[in-house]
Formats: C-alpha cells, structure tokens, sequence
C-alpha cells in the first residue's frame, strides 16, 4: 500500500505539467533536433544546507550537475551527510560520501527558456562508516557499555526520480527533485544493522524510501544563446 | 500574449508547484515515521519432553544456574524441590556469543552450552536500540538428546530448545 502512495505522490505533478505542454506547445515554432549540449548546470542542495543549519543531528551537502542532449540530460550529483543521535543509552553516528548518475528526459522540450519538467533515472552509491555506543542494564547481567562499529561500507541503490527547473533570472535557476529510492543493498555486516546511509536515507524494512531536494542552480551556456524574441500570439500555430 | 513566460508568470507557475512540494514533502514525512516495535529479548526458552512420546515432562529441579553470573534461575526451598512442569525460562548473556548453564538435578547436574550472534539496530533516537540473539546453537551438552527449536530469541517467548529425558 505505501508503495502505491509514492508512487500516486512521485507522478502527481503529471496533471500539471499536460496544462504547461499544452498552452506551450501551440506557439513554439519547429527546431531541428540537435544532441550537441547547449550549456551545463550546476547547483547545490538547498535541503542539505537548512538541515545542516537548522537540525542538531545532521551535517551534509550535496552538488548536482547536468548536461543536455536534447531532450535528454546527463546528470551526476555528489554529496556527504554525517548524522549523530545522543541518548542516555545511546550514542549513534554515520558519516559518508555518495554519488548519483543517471539521466533525464525534459518533457517541456519547447520551452524557449529550456525550462524543465522531467522524469528520470539514477543509479546511486553510498561510502560510509557507523558506529553505535550502546549502553543496557540487564535484569541478570547487570550493565555494561558496547562498542559497535561498521567501518567502510557500501551501498547501492536505484531511483526514479520528477522534478522541475525554472530560470529565474540569467544564469540563475530553481528547482526541485523527487525521488523515489528502491532497491537499496549493503554489505553491513549483521552485528550492527546499517540505520542510515548517506544519500540514501533511514533504512526501512522494504529498501524503498522517499528523497526531496530543492536546488539551487546556475547554467552556464557553452556558447551566447540568441535573445527570445516575444511573438505576436496571431502568428502562432 | 506571446509564448516567452514573464516572470510573474513564473512566479504564478512556481507557487503551483509550492503546493505540490508542501504535500510531497509532508506525505514523506509521514510514511518515513519509523514504528517503535522492539523484540529482543534474552529469555531462553528450555522445554523438557519426555524421550518416549514427546509430551510434556515434569523435572524436578534443585537449581540452574548460568556461568558468569550471580543469578540463579531456580533454587530449591527450605522444606522442598522444586518441580518444573514442561518448561523452564533462562537468560543468555547479551554481552557474550555463548552462555553455560548448569542444571543441577537430584542425583546429578547436567550442563548447557548454547551460542548465539547478537543483532543490534538502531530504531531511532526515540525509541532506542534493539538488541536480538539469532542464530542458536548447542556448542556442548551433557544431555543425551537436545536440540534447538527456535534459533531466534524474542519477546514472544516460543519454547527454543527441548531437552528429552
């Protein structure tokens, strides 16, 4: 059932993206379809850097950039998060670098600004270490503190992915991703089950989980794009 | 009306989608809600059997005690033995892989050597961690015929190792 959910949530913004194609599509005179790359973007995380500036128990960024082809978009982003929960009983930590690449398809290809609303596909990979200081009192045994540790660890996982990409202003863009996370495997050994992974999220029972960013983004064009001239909407097609 | 957006189009089109990242991110948040079960517990469950038909045994018991540690899980009364009737709930010791007990019988004792793996999760700041035994075994016995049942060791307390007589 929440399988379901997330993916009626992950493919809910479709009805609004079919408004946007459709009022577009009328006045956007043909092109010839070129795959050279027009420009690359670049930006940061912006969920990554409030967290970090808001939250106690957790530190993280993450860079993303892509590349059109056409419609299509090469896109890689990279990051680190570390996490550290204290209680009386318990001391949890993780830390970790991650990347992701995978690719695009810009479904508002006739936009004039190269807006993007898009779905796609990630192959990701996490790098990282945990370590849990458990402290228990025992009915029979009485107390003791231990020491658990998983050093050096690696996870991969796949994902879907929806968001949009709007020029705000020049070189200046905004946008957010969706993901949805599935298929998550690690090596954790099964003294210390793996809690969090960076880039992944908190491990749940059936290796499927929800990601958000909003990105902060600059692109920057291979070479001058020509200035979009308005049309007289009584020329449109 | 020309097809280039004007910004505030934009900015018509960007709080549109507002609303759908406010109930994006607020429908993950719920669904990432981890529950707060815990199962591990460190009871062993022993159950006698009789050899013969494999029902319920009656053992009388002075006492059974487990190396490493003061307590003892039965002990025999002034003017008495105590008589167990079918099963008998001991504790390994969840700091080690294997805990000895020993069973201290009328006319003889008899000793158990059990060994397990510890799990440990954390659930999440809340709710703690969870420590579980799995993966039970006899490494020695003094017994003449046991074996293991249940090689997980939980809250719900099913029997995991029968010992026949």
């Amino acid at each position: 059932m929440r399988f379901i959910i997330k993916i009626i949530l992950l493919i809910s913004p479709l009805s609004l993206f079919a408004q946007n194609a459709d009022s577009v599509k009328k006045v956007v005179p043909k092109e010839k379809k070129s795959f050279i790359p027009t420009g690359i973007r670049v930006g940061i995380d912006a969920v990554s850097l409030i967290r970090t500036s808001i939250g106690k128990d957790f530190s993280g960024y993450e860079f993303n950039a892509d590349v059109d082809f056409y419609r299509y978009y090469l896109t890689t982003e990279i990051g680190h998060w570390e996490r550290n929960f204290a209680t009386d009983e318990e001391q949890y930590r993780n830390d970790g670098n991650y990347f992701r690449i995978g690719a695009d398809i810009n479904f508002l290809l006739k936009d004039p600004d190269k807006n993007m609303f898009f779905f796609g596909m990630r192959y990701a990979k996490s790098s990282y270490s945990e370590y849990l200081t458990l402290t228990t009192e025992d009915a029979v045994w009485g107390p003791s503190t231990t020491n658990y540790s998983n050093e050096n660890l690696h996870a991969t996982w796949g994902e879907f992915t929806t968001g949009l990409r709007v020029k705000m202003w020049k070189f200046f863009w905004m946008g957010y991703t969706a993901r949805l996370k599935f298929r998550l495997r690690t090596d954790a050994p099964e003294e210390l089950i793996s809690y969090d992974v960076p880039g992944y999220g908190k491990v749940g029972q059936d290796n499927t989980t929800w990601g958000f960013n909003y990105q902060i983004l600059f692109r920057i064009p291979f070479k001058k794009e020509k200035a979009i001239k308005k049309e007289d909407p009584g020329k449109a097609d | 009306m020309g097809f280039h957006l004007e910004p505030k189009n934009y900015l018509y089109a960007m709080r549109n989608w507002w609303w759908i990242i406010f109930m994006t991110g607020l429908a993950s948040s719920c669904l990432e809600s981890v529950e707060c079960v815990k199962s591990g517990d460190t009871a062993l469950i022993i159950s006698f059997k009789k050899l013969l038909d494999g029902k319920a045994d009656t053992v009388v018991l002075l006492n059974v005690a487990a190396t490493g540690s003061d307590s003892v899980f039965y002990k025999t009364e002034p003017d008495g033995l105590n008589t167990l009737i079918g099963s008998a709930t001991l504790s390994v010791n969840p700091y080690a892989n294997e805990t000895e007990f020993t069973f201290v019988f009328e006319s003889e004792q008899k000793t158990l050597k059990v060994g397990y793996r510890n799990e440990v999760r954390f659930i999440s700041e809340e709710c703690g961690s969870d420590r579980v035994q799995v993966d039970l075994t006899i490494l020695e016995t003094q017994f003449d015929s046991v074996r293991v049942v249940s090689s997980v060791l939980t809250n719900e307390r099913h029997p995991n190792i029968e010992i026949y007589n």
